[in-house]
């Protein structure tokens, strides 16, 4: 009987627990979709005084909002692509070349790669784009995101490369493909869930990106969305809610979408074969 | 048209991994349209030698002929073979039908032509009402002979085989044999086939290369090694169960020549040779076990008797030594704790302290 109760009792505390946790992420996240539709939003959740759609109609007539909404798509798909097709080639690369002392390689690139984009590494970096005449270009934030990211990008894909069976190479050889048909026609098309993962992934972190931007980007045409959202403060330097909340909103729209296409088109499989799970 | 003979050839092939000799010195020759196994332990170097003649590993030393052309500098895809691995490397996302003509495909053959041989060998391989589906969606014997199929499609010079039954349960493996060597004698293609099943290599080759170690240490039919083996390594691998082995040692005496075992020996009449260490050997199927001592038998306990159906395999303990017997016997026979072992002296061999045969 003791056992019994201490088991109940082991649940009731995982409950409530997960309970308390998940409240402080739902919180924030229903104020997301409450505040928008409200005419007069605050930072309290609660359900629409007023139900409205003006405070999109106001964003949608600000066009240098929404032209920052397609710099943001320009900037993150842009580092989405550098970093999927570079990572999968290095990664394919790492993977079935043996070199000494890889796996160490791998790791310190990882710790490096959080100086890349990190603070102290930003004069360094202007001065770099400064001289290759990429300040004020969407390239120069590609650029910089790109190599911030690959390191975590090779490592993740590493593994999904390494769960395919070398066989499957090899019987492509002797079947008479060119190792770049072997690449296109076997390794590509078996890699596509982990490239999908990675693909979303980059995108989501260049999409947040704020740091790079603000000091790469000096013309307001060029600016992405999150230094756009600025533009919902007052003068004084409060943030008009309604609006904030509301391109918030449209803001997060195309992650969430994304993340919902691949997930129905392809099925998400977060790491293809980290050693000992799902093997 | 004149071609010129088909057939492989390996000239002191070696293979060297870091420090570790793969293949040592390995020279082979394979004749046109001979099914060929290369038989040995795990670990012998059999699937690198294979490896190597297909182009997937370079050899550190030695020439490759297939065909009379040398092939030891080509890439695997300009060597006109086909392999069928061991987990068969279908590709996932292709269905059985694009798997099939993936080696056309990449030859630029026109589609239709592509569809008709496709077919053509599908439908040999029994498998043509299956090539809309995904390799996950047929069963394990089907993907055997789907990836059979593939690597046939181009009708290559070469057929390598590394271990394509070990995946399959005992019954279809047993099916599987029955087919592949049908197939092979059909084509008449030069097959290489490696294994480490010895059944299976007696089964289906027309000759068989033992390996161990990196070497091949004898080539023959099958026949012949099980009768000839030229040392106690291939004895001891030929036959289910294998060659029982017992170490000894000989002794001259005045009408002929003493083993002295472990914990018997036996007397061998006008026979003559070298005393020193051996090894005595003798198969399952020429000893027979009996109740009570005669001129040449062993003492042995016996350990377990397992009933197969047409016959029983007895487990005898002589000394420290493990020995099966078989015997052809309607009913179990009944024997408890000690017996003798009665040996046909006609049917042993001698195997030297290095593991040669020196008898018969």
């Amino acid at each position: 009987m003791r056992v019994k109760a201490r088991k109940w009792g082991y649940k009731l505390f995982i409950v409530l627990f997960s309970l308390f946790i998940l409240f402080f992420f739902v919180l924030p996240l229903l104020w997301l979709l409450t505040a928008p539709f409200d005419t007069k939003a605050t930072l309290r959740v609660s359900l629409p005084s007023t139900f409205t759609f003006n405070n999109f109609r106001t964003i949608f007539a600000n066009a240098f909002a929404i032209r920052a909404l397609f710099n943001s798509i320009v900037i993150a798909g842009g580092t989405m692509v550098g970093v999927t097709l570079f990572a999968t080639l290095a990664a394919y690369a790492v993977s079935r070349l043996k070199i000494r002392g890889r796996d160490i390689l791998t790791y310190l690139l990882v710790l490096f790669s959080s100086v890349v984009q990190g603070t102290a590494a930003m004069v360094p970096i202007f001065l770099l784009l400064y001289r290759l005449k990429l300040v004020d270009t969407h390239l120069g934030v590609i650029f910089v995101l790109v190599g911030g990211l690959l390191p975590t990008g090779i490592f993740l894909m590493r593994d999904f490369v390494e769960s395919i069976p070398r066989s499957y190479e090899e019987s492509a050889l002797v079947s008479g493909a060119k190792p770049a048909q072997v690449l296109r026609h076997v390794v590509v098309p078996v890699l596509r869930p982990g490239i999908m993962v990675l693909a979303v992934w980059s995108f989501v972190q260049a999409w947040g990106d704020f740091l790079i931007s603000l000091i790469v980007i000096r013309s307001p045409t060029k600016m992405p969305a999150p230094i756009a959202i600025y533009s919902f403060y007052t003068e004084g330097g409060t943030p008009v809610l309604t609006l904030v909340s509301a391109y918030a909103l449209i803001y997060a729209l195309p992650v969430v979408g994304l993340y919902l296409f691949v997930n129905w088109r392809f099925g998400f499989r977060f790491f293809g074969g980290i050693k000992g799970s799902g093997r | 048209m004149t071609r010129q003979k088909p057939h492989v050839q390996l000239c002191s092939v070696s293979k060297v991994f870091g420090k570790v000799i793969a293949v040592n010195d390995v020279t082979l020759d394979i004749d046109n349209t001979e099914f060929f196994a290369l038989l040995g332990p795990s670990g012998c170097g059999k699937t690198t030698t294979l490896r190597l003649i297909a182009g997937l590993e370079r050899p550190t030393k030695g020439r490759i002929f297939i065909a009379g052309r040398d092939v030891t500098d080509l890439p695997p895809q300009e060597r006109d073979v086909g392999m069928v691995f061991q987990d068969y490397a279908l590709y996932p996302h292709m269905t059985l039908f694009e798997n099939i003509a993936y080696p056309l495909r990449i030859r630029k053959m026109p589609p239709k032509q592509i569809a008709a041989r496709v077919h053509e060998v599908a439908s040999h391989l029994l498998i043509d009402d299956l090539l809309a589906r995904l390799p996950s969606q047929v069963s394990g014997g089907q993907q055997q002979r789907a990836a059979v199929a593939r690597a046939l499609v181009h009708a290559p010079k070469v057929f390598l085989f590394d271990e394509p039954l070990s995946n399959l349960d005992a019954k279809l493996r047993l099916e599987a044999r029955a087919f592949l060597k049908h197939l092979q004698k059909e084509l008449g293609v030069t097959t290489i086939y490696v294994t480490h099943d010895q059944a299976e290599a007696m089964a289906m080759a027309d000759r068989i290369g033992v390996m161990f170690e990196g070497r091949i240490i004898q080539v023959g039919t099958p026949l012949e090694l099980y009768r000839f083996p030229n040392s106690k390594e291939v004895a001891a691998f030929l036959g289910n169960p294998p060659m029982n082995i017992l170490p000894g040692c000989f002794k001259r005496s005045s009408n002929g020549c003493e083993f002295v075992g472990s914990v018997f020996s036996i007397l061998f009449e006008n026979l003559q040779f070298e005393e020193g260490d051996v090894y005595l050997g003798f198969r399952p199927e020429h000893a027979k076990v009996v109740n009570a001592p005669s001129k040449f038998s062993i003492p042995a306990r016996l350990h377990t008797i397992q009933p197969l159906g047409s016959e029983f395999l007895l487990t005898l303990e002589v000394g420290r030594d493990t020995i099966s017997v078989r015997m052809f016997s309607e009913e179990e026979p009944k024997f408890v704790g000690k017996v003798w072992l009665e040996l046909d002296v006609n049917k042993i061999y001698i195997f030297d302290k290095e593991g040669k045969r020196i008898f018969p």
